[in-house]
C-alpha cells in the first residue's frame, strides 16, 4: 500500500481503534447499529464532524475542511512531476497567509494533506525546492511536530536559513 | 451568494438545483472558461461558490451539500458523503474522460464508467432515491454528472441497468431539476459551450476500478478480441487481460501452467534483438519497419554542453537503440555543421584555415560523443563533396521548377576586411535606446532585436573600421509558393506521426503568420558555392545547407543513400532536435525537398526538446557556465551516469535545470539505492546461495501479481518510448526495480535462507522471477561472477535506451567506488579520502587508542574555540581531529566519510547503526549506502562552503553542547541497562539534536545521523 494510504489508515486506526476495519484496501468505519462509513474521504469528514479533537468550526469552515480533504485524496495523487509542481505551487499559495489549511487550527484537512504530501517532502523535493515552496514547508514542519499526526514517520528536516535566495533570481 | 461559472459547465447545475431546493438566493456570474476565481489557484476550478468574501467552495459537491446543510435539509450526513465522495472519485473522472472522447481510445474509461454505473444500479435497487425515498443532495450531484449521457444516441451504457433508468426518469421529470437542465441546454451555443467548458477544466485521472467494483470486474466476460495489437494495449488492458484470464489475484481460479507460459512469453514479444552486431551498411528492408533517425547537426566551433547532448544526440541515440531492440531497421546519422561565418571568424582569430578549424572540432565532437556512448551509424560532417553535389542538385531542381526568386538586400560591408559583415560582427549604437555597445542582431541594453543596417555608427567587430552599406543581389526560396505542398504534407504527418507539442506549435505559428520568401545565399567564402551564374561568388546560407547534411552524410555512409532518402513509402523519419531548430526542419527543409518533386523522404516525426538550464542559469560557453562535453569526461563520473541523469531530467515539456545537488541526489536515490540495490541484491543472493544457478521455480499468487505489475510497467515503457517520451520511460524502469525491491523486502530471502530445506526451495523466487528480464545477461553474469561473487557487485550501466532491465551490464564494485571518489574530487578536490574503504574492523586496542585520541583532540579544539584562538590555528587542529576520526572509523570498520563531517565527535554510537542493517545478507547494500551518503554529503558540503556565512555560531555551540549532554545521557541509560523503550526515546532525541546541529552547521543532516529515513525503508 502506498505511503499516504497506509499512513492515513494507521492514523484512523489509532483514532477509532477497533471500530475501523479494512477488509479490502478501503477502510470501513463501523458506527454501530448497522451503520458504517467507508472510504478514507468519508471517514475523514466524519471524524472532523464528530470528534472532540476537532471542534469549534462553523459550517463554512467545516465545508472548507471537507473540500481540502477531497482535494488531498484526489488531486494530490501525483501522476508526474509537473502536475506535482503545479499542486505544490497552489498549496503554497493557499498557505501564504495561513498557519493551517482552515481556521488557523489543526483540522483533519491538515492531517490528510500531510500524509499525501509526505513522500514528496521525504523523497522527491530537494532543499532548494522545499525553500521554493516556503509556506508549504513551514506548514509541513509545523504539522509534523504533532506526534499524533506524524506517528512513526521520520521527522523531516528543514533548513532554518534560506540558502538559495541568490540563485533563484536568475 | 454568488456562483462563478463558465458557460456550459455541467457541474454548475448541481449548485443551481441545490439552491432552488433550499430556497437560497443565488447570483450566477458567468466568467470565461479557465478563469481563476480563488486567488491562490494555479488551475481553474469552476464552478466556484462564493460563500462570503474570501471563502470559496470549489468542490461543486461540497457547495451543494453546504446549501442543504444550511437549510437543515440533511438527515444523515455520512450517508450523503458516501455518495458524494463516490461521485467525485469514481463517477466523475471516467465520465469526464468519456465525454471528452477518450473512451474510444482507452478501454479503461468505458470499463470504469460501466463499473460505476453498475454500482449505482445496485445502490438504487432497494430505495427510490439514493439515500431514501426523497430527493437528496446525492441524487442531484450524481444525476447532474450523469445527465449528459442521457442525451447521447447509441449509448448502451445505461442499457440493462433498470434501476438507473427508472431513477433517471424520476430525476429528469423533477419539478426543480427539469427547468434548470432545460435552461442548460437551451442556448444556441449550448453544445459548443459544454465542450469548451469540459476541455478547459482539469479532472482527476481515471484509475482502474477499485475493489469496491469487484463484482463488475468479475462479471465482464473474458474476450480476447478487445485486446488491440500488442503495442497498443494500454497498461490497464494489459493488467485486465491477466485478470480475465485468471492470472490476477482477484480472480478465484487460476491455471498455473498457462499463466506462467503466457506471462513469460507474451509481454516481451516481439522478440528482442539483443544482437549488437551491426551490418556493414544498413539499408531499408521491405519486411521491416525502416526508421531513419537524425539528430540536429551540432555547430562545429562550439564544444557541445550537456544541454546540446540531451537535446539531440543523446535523445536520438536512446530512441535508435530502443528501435533496434524492437527489431526495427534503424539508421542513425548526424555530423558537424561546419560552414558559415562563425567558423570563418574563428579561423581568422586562430590564424588557421576554416578547414583546419573544422577538422580540429569535428575530432573533438567525435571524441565527446564516443565518450557518451552515442551509437551513430554515421557521424559525418557537412564539408564534403557529396554535400556540394546534393545541395546544388536540390537547388537546381528548385530553380528549374520556379521556386527560386532573385532580389536585392542592403548589407553592411567592411571595406578594410573586404567582406560582408554578418549581423553579429557589427557593433554600434542602438537606434532604439542609444545603448553604445549594441550588436547587429540584438541590443544588450534594451534586449530588442535589431537590423544591422539600422545601427548608429556601425563598426566592424574585427577591425573597428566603419562598414558601408552595399546593395547586393541574393537568392530566395519562394516559400509562399511551396506552402500548399508543405501544408498537405504536414497535415498528414501531424495526424500519423509523433510530433512533440512544441514542434507542432512552433510549426503552426510559422504557417499561421504566413510564410515569406527566405534568403538562401550569403556573401561569404566558407560554404557550399551557389552554382548559378552571377551568384558564383556567394555560398548557400547555412540553414538551406545544413539539413542537406543529413543526406550527404548518409551518402558518405553508403552509395545507395537514395534508398533511404528517396523512399518515403518505406522509410519513417524521426528528427531529434532542440526547439530552436524546429522551423528549419519542419518548414524550410521540407519545403525545399518537396519543391524538387524528386520523391524525397520528408520528415514524419519530430521530437523537439525544450532547454536544459544549468543551476538555474543558462549554459554559456562565453561565461563558462555549465558542463561541457569535454569537462564531463574529466570529472571521472561514468558517461552512463550522466546519461541517466540527463534522461531523467530531459526537458520534454518544459525547461529543466541540471544541478549538481540534484545530480548526486538522483544518482544516489535512484541509480544506487533503487536500481543498483535491486540488481545487487538479486545477484548477490543468486550467487551466494545458489552459486549462480537459476533454480526451478514455482510461482505463487504474489509472484504472479508481481509479474503482472512488472509487465504493466514494461508495457507502459514500450508505449512511452514508441511515443518518444524518453523521460517517462526512465520512470517505468525505476518503478520496475522498485517493485523488485519491495518484493524482496516482503519475502526476505535472507531469512528464508536460514530456514529449512523446504523453505530454501522457495528462497530464490525473486531471482528466477526476473529471469526473463535479465535472461540475456545470465551467461555474461555467470562468467563474471562465478567464483568470487562476494567481492564484486553488479552495477547498472545507466543505459536507459533498452527496454526495461534487459541490458544490465554488470560492473565491478571498484567502479562504483571510483565514481564516488571522482564526484568527491570534482566537488571538493579532497584527494586524501581513500575511495574504496576497507571495512575491516581493527583490534580493540587500536580502537580504544583512537577513541581517546579523538576525545583529547576534541577537547583541545573546544578549548581553542573558547579561548577565541586564531581561526587558522583552530582550523589546523580541527583538521587533525577529523583525520583522527577517520582513522577511528576505519579501525571500527566504518565508512569514515559517513560520520567525520558531522559534529564534534560524539557520534560514535550512531555511526555504528548505519551498518547494523547491512549485516549478513544485506552487506552489499549497507556498503553502498555509505557511499551514497559519502557522495551526498560531499556535494552538500561544497554547497554550504559556497553559500558561506549562514552558520550561526552561537546556535552551533549551544547545539553541540546539547548533543554532547544527550550523548552522555544515552550512554548512562545504556550502561544502566534501562528498558529498551527508554533507551530508544533518548537515542531519538539525540538524533534529533544532531540533525538540528547539522542543519545549523549547514551540513546535510541525513548524512550526519546516518541516513535515518532511507535506512528505515531498507529494513
Amino acid at each position: 500500500m502506498a505511503l499516504p494510504d497506509q499512513a492515513t489508515q494507521d492514523y484512523l486506526t489509532a483514532t477509532f481503534k477497533s471500530s475501523l476495519k479494512s477488509p479490502t484496501k478501503i477502510p470501513v468505519l463501523d458506527l454501530g447499529g448497522g451503520k458504517s462509513v467507508s472510504g478514507v474521504c468519508s471517514i475523514a469528514k466524519h471524524l472532523q464532524r464528530t470528534s472532540k479533537d476537532f471542534t469549534g468550526l462553523n459550517l463554512e469552515e467545516r465545508m472548507e475542511v471537507e473540500q481540502w480533504i477531497e482535494y488531498a485524496s484526489a488531486t494530490v495523487k501525483f501522476v508526474d512531476s509537473e502536475s506535482e509542481r503545479l499542486v505544490l505551487k497552489e498549496l503554497n499559495n493557499w498557505l501564504k497567509d495561513k498557519a493551517f489549511f482552515v481556521a488557523n487550527k489543526l483540522t483533519v484537512a491538515d492531517v490528510i494533506m500531510f500524509y499525501n504530501l509526505y513522500s514528496a517532502f521525504a523523497e522527491r523535493l530537494t532543499f532548494q525546492e522545499k525553500e521554493l515552496f516556503i509556506h508549504l514547508s513551514r506548514w509541513f514542519h509545523n504539522v509534523q511536530q504533532d506526534n499524533k499526526v506524524r506517528q512513526s514517520l521520520q521527522h523531516l528536516t528543514f533548513l532554518r536559513t534560506p540558502v538559495y535566495d541568490g540563485v533563484r533570481v536568475h | 451568494m454568488k456562483v462563478f461559472t463558465d458557460p456550459g459547465n455541467f457541474q454548475t447545475p448541481k449548485i443551481e438545483i441545490a439552491a432552488q431546493l433550499t430556497n437560497t438566493k443565488l447570483e450566477l456570474v458567468t466568467v470565461k472558461h479557465n478563469e481563476f476565481i480563488a486567488p491562490f489557484s494555479s488551475s481553474s476550478k469552476l464552478p466556484v461558490l462564493e460563500v462570503k468574501e474570501g471563502v470559496h467552495l470549489f468542490s461543486p459537491n461540497t457547495a451543494a451539500k453546504y446549501l442543504f446543510l444550511k437549510a437543515n435539509k440533511i438527515q444523515d450526513e455520512d450517508a450523503e458523503n458516501a455518495f458524494l465522495d463516490w461521485e467525485c472519485s469514481q463517477l466523475l473522472p471516467p465520465m469526464a474522460a468519456y465525454l471528452l472522447g477518450q473512451g474510444r481510445k482507452d478501454q479503461t474509461v468505458t470499463k470504469s464508467l460501466a463499473a460505476a454505473l453498475q454500482h449505482l444500479d445496485s445502490s438504487l435497487a432497494k430505495t427510490k432515491y439514493l439515500t431514501g425515498e426523497t430527493v437528496s443532495v446525492s441524487d442531484i450531484c450524481v444525476f447532474c454528472t450523469l445527465a449528459p449521457l442521457l442525451g447521447q444516441k447509441n449509448c448502451d451504457l445505461l442499457r440493462e441497468r433498470v434501476n438507473v433508468q427508472r431513477w433517471c426518469q424520476e430525476m429528469s421529470n423533477n419539478a426543480v431539476v427539469k427547468p434548470v437542465l432545460d435552461n442548460f441546454t437551451a442556448s444556441a451555443t449550448a453544445q459548443e459551450d459544454f465542450k469548451a467548458s469540459l476541455s478547459s477544466q482539469t479532472f482527476t485521472n481515471v484509475s482502474a476500478p477499485s475493489n469496491r467494483e469487484k463484482p463488475a470486474v468479475e462479471k465482464s466476460s473474458p474476450s480476447k478480441s478487445c485486446v488491440a495489437s500488442e503495442d497498443q494495449v494500454s497498461t490497464y488492458q494489459c493488467l485486465f487481460r491477466y485478470k480475465n484470464r485468471g492470472f490476477y489475484p482477484l480472480s478465484p481460479t487460476l491455471n498455473a501452467d498457462n499463466a506462467r507460459q503466457e506471462l513469460w512469453y507474451s509481454p516481451l514479444s516481439p522478440t528482442l534483438n539483443t544482437d549488437n552486431a551491426r551490418q556493414e551498411s544498413c539499408l531499408p528492408k521491405s519486411n521491416a519497419r525502416n526508421i531513419l533517425v537524425t539528430s540536429a547537426l551540432p555547430y562545429v566551433n562550439n564544444v557541445p554542453h550537456l544541454g546540446n547532448i540531451i537535446g539531440c544526440v543523446l535523445s536520438g541515440d536512446v530512441f535508435s537503440r530502443f528501435a533496434r531492440l524492437r527489431n526495427y531497421n534503424v539508421l542513425y546519422v548526424s555530423g558537424t555543421d561546419e560552414y558559415g561565418t562563425a567558423t570563418e571568424t574563428k579561423a581568422m582569430e586562430e590564424g588557421v584555415t576554416p578547414q583546419e578549424i573544422c577538422d580540429k572540432f569535428n575530432k573533438l565532437h567525435n571524441q565527446i560523443y564516443r565518450w557518451f556512448n552515442i551509437d551513430f551509424d554515421m557521424f559525418g560532417r557537412t564539408t564534403t563533396k557529396q554535400q556540394t553535389k546534393i545541395a546544388q542538385d536540390i537547388f537546381w531542381k528548385l530553380y528549374e521548377r520556379g521556386f527560386i526568386l532573385k532580389d536585392s538586400i542592403d548589407q553592411l560591408k567592411c571595406t578594410k576586411c573586404d567582406k560582408f559583415l554578418a549581423d553579429r560582427f557589427v557593433e554600434g549604437q542602438c537606434p532604439l535606446c542609444s545603448f553604445d555597445d549594441a550588436r547587429g542582431d540584438q541590443c544588450d541594453g534594451c534586449g530588442k532585436l535589431l537590423n544591422a543596417i539600422d545601427l548608429i555608427n556601425p563598426k566592424c567587430k574585427m577591425c573597428k573600421g566603419s562598414p558601408i552599406i552595399v546593395n547586393s543581389q541574393h537568392l530566395f526560396v519562394d516559400l509562399p509558393k511551396l506552402e500548399p505542398m508543405l501544408k498537405s504534407h504536414l497535415d498528414s504527418v501531424f495526424d500519423s506521426g509523433t510530433w512533440t507539442h512544441n514542434a507542432r506549435v512552433i510549426t503552426n505559428s510559422w504557417i499561421r503568420d504566413g510564410l515569406k520568401p527566405r534568403c538562401i545565399s550569403r556573401d561569404l567564402k566558407w560554404g557550399t558555392p551557389v552554382p548559378l551564374e552571377g551568384y558564383q561568388d556567394k555560398v548557400f546560407y547555412v540553414w538551406f545547407d545544413a539539413p542537406i547534411g543529413y543526406l550527404s552524410i548518409t551518402a558518405n555512409y553508403t552509395d545507395q543513400w537514395e534508398r533511404w532518402w528517396k523512399n518515403p513509402e518505406q522509410v519513417e523519419m524521426y528528427n531529434f532536435l532542440g526547439k530552436d531548430n524546429v522551423p528549419f526542419h519542419s518548414v524550410i527543409f521540407p519545403s525545399c525537398l518537396l519543391g524538387t518533386n524528386d520523391g524525397y523522404s520528408v520528415v514524419n516525426n519530430m521530437v523537439a526538446t525544450e532547454y536544459l538550464n544549468y543551476e538555474d542559469t543558462k549554459f554559456s560557453k562565453s561565461r563558462n557556465t555549465g558542463v561541457f562535453g569535454d569537462q564531463a569526461e574529466t570529472t571521472g563520473i561514468p558517461a552512463d551516469v550522466y546519461r541517466f541523469y540527463l534522461l531523467y531530467l530531459r526537458p520534454e515539456s518544459q525547461d529543466t535545470a541540471f544541478s549538481w545537488d540534484d545530480f548526486m541526489l538522483k544518482n544516489n536515490s535512484e541509480l544506487l539505492n533503487n536500481l543498483g540495490n535491486f540488481i545487487n541484491r538479486a545477484l548477490t543472493f543468486l550467487f551466494n546461495i545458489f552459486g549462480g544457478e537459476i533454480q526451478e521455480m514455482v510461482l505463487s499468487e504474489d509472484d504472479k501479481r508481481l509479474v503482472a505489475l512488472v509487465t504493466k510497467e514494461l508495457q507502459t515503457y514500450v508505449n512511452n518510448l514508441e511515443a518518444c517520451r524518453l523521460r517517462d520511460g526512465i520512470r517505468n524502469i525505476l518503478m520496475i526495480s522498485k517493485l523488485g525491491n519491495q518484493f524482496m523486502q516482503a519475502n526476505k530471502p535472507w531469512v528464508l535462507a536460514k530456514g529449512s530445506p523446504e523453505e530454501n526451495f522457495f528462497l530464490f523466487q525473486p531471482s528466477p522471477l526476473f529471469q526473463k528480464i535479465e535472461a540475456s545477461l545470465i551467461a555474461e553474469l555467470k562468467e563474471k561472477f562465478a567464483g568470487k561473487p562476494e567481492q564484486k557487485a553488479p552495477k547498472k550501466q545507466a543505459d536507459k535506451s533498452t527496454p526495461a532491465a534487459v541490458n544490465l551490464t554488470p560492473a565491478s564494485q571498484e567502479e562504483i567506488d571510483r565514481l564516488t571518489k571522482a564526484v568527491a574530487d570534482q566537488k571538493q578536490a579532497d584527494k586524501s579520502t581513500p575511495a574504496a574503504v576497507n571495512l575491516t574492523p581493527a583490534s580493540q586496542e587500536e580502537i580504544d587508542r583512537l577513541t581517546k585520541a579523538v576525545a583529547d583532540q576534541g577537547d583541545k579544539v573546544r578549548e581553542m574555540k573558547k579561548a577565541k584562538a586564531e581561526p587558522a590555528k583552530v582550523a589546523e587542529e580541527v583538521a587533525t581531529l577529523l583525520q583522527l576520526k577517520k582513522d577511528l572509523s576505519l579501525a571500527q570498520g566504518l565508512d569514515p566519510n559517513a560520520k567525520v563531517n558531522g559534529d564534534a565527535g560524539k557520534d560514535k554510537k550512531k555511526a555504528g547503526g548505519g551498518n547494523k542493517g547491512g549485516k549478513g545478507a544485506d552487506q552489499g547494500t549497507g556498503k553502498k549506502d555509505n557511499q551514497a551518503k559519502q557522495q551526498k554529503q560531499q556535494g552538500k558540503t561544497t554547497k554550504v562552503a559556497a553559500g558561506g556565512g549562514d552558520i550561526d555560531q552561537a546556535l552551533v555551540e549551544r547545539l553541540t553542547k546539547a548533543v554532547s549532554e544527550q550523548g552522555d545521557k544515552v550512554r548512562q541509560v545504556k550502561a544502566a541497562k534501562a528498558e529498551k523503550s527508554t533507551i530508544d526515546a533518548e537515542v531519538a532525541s539525540l538524533l534529533q539534536l544532531k540533525r538540528e546541529l547539522a542543519v545549523a552547521q549547514g551540513l546535510d543532516p541525513e548524512v550526519v545521523v546516518g541516513g535515518g529515513g532511507k535506512k528505515n525503508k531498507k529494513k
